[in-house]
């Protein structure tokens, strides 16, 4: 009946079931593998913290989510903050050098993440996590904190866009 | 909206190598291992304000101390594990192990298993608490209060596996649970007497069954009317040479009432309204319930009668438990039946 085992466990399966979404979604986002494997991690340490702390009202997915997206934006803000330069030494590589990500990723996914720079990134958002994720509009808005018409809507726009960029 | 599928399903193939998951996996355990989340001093100060409310700080008290000596290692969590109610630790079980484990399950069925799994916690108690021998009327209150608090987080995670689609699953966990407490009937039974009503606990998880699964509940209650409906009648065909003609025809009148209650039922059932068939399956338990006793109690007064040779029929209230020779059925069945306590 060790309840410690139990709670390990709990959160392991969450990382399982989890992790590659929270990645992929940092990941479109970021444009760097290692950038947003790194934010990854950090996303599932800092929530097992947040759990210790506070407990947990929200599903699991809602909170990775919702920690991973404030990482997110802490490092926008880093990115805004810092002069080109600066950016290059730390190695965050900014949105245009594509090239150093060729590593497992096809042509047609090159072309697709090219696509994906040029995206808004609030539609991105909603993009990858409506239909790369599968998250309900219920759960996006969860995860946002944004309401479900709104959600809704961004998506359609979202949708426009994307094939404006596809087709153009 | 071709290319767009297509662009989707590329996105789709990105993930995480394998390699790149293990070593993530690694060193998120490793953090794990170094922040563990139950047993850290500082953790309990903070959780003990939140989960732990003021009545408890002897509780508090006492896991400061033992936190302090043995330094906060698993010992305390493990401990609180075994407690029951009326241990200091009970409540760190009860509240925040329990709890911990709530919110970091994240499957809607596993929440709802869980939250139903700690109703059935609390049943266990009651019965270690009673062969032990030491329990009292206070800690079957306690548990009576926590079992109330449990049914309704529970209520709220089965309905919302309920929502989610996944029916089959959601009426599974509430079978578990009745059976889990006809289990337990035997020590619930022991235990009720007029200042302890653990007869309201079996009534609280009935009653989720009936919030959660209206139809089916009303079915199970038809059934079981029917069911009294059909020993009663075989009651009187048994004994009808030994009943008093008045007695006989007071017993069939209240069956007739009984009949049109469950056709009451029957009507609500064909327009859905579950819950009122519920209710109305029920009144119906009870009358019928009622008749046998009563039946009972003529013939024993008919008899008692003859024998000290007086001409007139003594006036038996049905609630004259002592008149009725005991049985198992009949011992409770005159304060409450089985599904008879009055509602709330």
């Amino acid at each position: 009946m060790t309840n410690k085992n139990d709670i390990h466990q709990e959160f392991l399966k969450a990382y399982e079931a989890f992790s590659d979404g929270i990645f992929r979604h940092i990941y479109f986002r970021l444009m760097n593998r290692e950038r947003a494997l790194e934010l990854m991690q950090d996303t599932f340490m800092k929530t097992w913290d947040y759990i210790g702390k506070k407990g947990a009202k929200d599903t699991i997915k809602s909170l990775l989510y919702k920690i991973a997206n404030n990482l997110l934006i802490d490092e926008y803000r880093k990115k805004k903050e810092e002069s080109l330069e600066q950016l290059a030494e730390k190695g965050i590589v900014p949105k245009v050098a594509i090239s150093t990500e060729k590593i497992d990723i096809k042509m047609e996914s090159e072309k697709a993440l090219k696509v994906m720079e040029k995206l808004e990134d609030k539609y991105k958002e909603a993009i990858t996590m409506r239909y790369v994720e599968e998250m309900s509009i219920q759960e996006m808005a969860e995860t946002t904190g944004e309401s479900e018409n709104n959600i809704s809507v961004r998506i359609n726009r979202a949708l426009k866009q994307l094939k404006q960029l596809l087709n153009g | 909206m071709d290319k767009t599928k297509q662009f989707i399903s590329e996105m789709k193939k990105i993930r995480l190598t394998q390699n790149e998951k293990m070593s993530a996996r690694t060193d998120i355990i490793s953090h794990m291992e170094k922040n563990p989340i139950g047993n850290t001093a500082s953790f309990w100060t903070r959780i003990a304000q939140i989960f732990i409310p003021t009545q408890h700080k002897k509780a508090f008290i006492a896991i400061y101390i033992i936190v302090l000596v043995f330094g906060g290692s698993t010992g305390t969590a493990f401990a609180a594990e075994t407690s029951l109610p009326g241990d200091l630790l009970y409540p760190i079980k009860t509240n925040v192990n329990e709890e911990i484990r709530s919110r970091l399950t994240f499957s809607k069925q596993g929440q709802a298993e869980w939250e139903a799994t700690r109703i059935q916690k609390r049943l266990g108690e009651i019965k270690e608490l009673e062969q032990k021998g030491t329990i009292s009327k206070d800690q079957i209150e306690k548990i009576k209060a926590k079992i109330e608090q449990q049914t309704e987080k529970a209520k709220e995670k089965i309905e919302a596996l309920k929502s989610s689609g996944d029916s089959t699953n959601a009426e599974k966990i509430i079978e578990k649970l009745e059976t889990s407490v006809k289990e337990h009937e035997k020590v619930l039974e022991k235990l009720n007497d007029e200042n302890t009503s653990t007869q309201e606990i079996k009534e609280t998880v009935h009653d989720l069954k009936v919030i959660t699964f209206p139809k089916q509940a009303a079915e199970n209650k038809l059934e079981n009317a029917n069911e009294k409906i059909e020993k009663i009648q075989n009651f009187i065909e048994k004994n009808h040479d030994k009943m008093p003609e008045e007695s006989l025809k007071q017993a069939q009148e209240k069956l007739i009432e009984v009949q049109q209650k469950i056709e009451e039922g029957t009507a609500a059932t064909t327009s859905e309204d579950f819950k009122s068939a519920f209710e109305s399956f029920k009144e119906a338990h009870k009358m019928a319930n009622e008749i046998k006793p009563e039946i009972k109690d003529e013939i024993k007064s008919e008899k008692d009668a003859q024998e000290i040779e007086k001409p007139q029929l003594k006036e038996q209230k049905p609630e004259d438990k002592k008149a009725i020779k005991p049985s198992p059925n009949n011992t409770s069945r005159n304060k409450f039946s089985e599904d008879d306590s009055e509602h709330k």
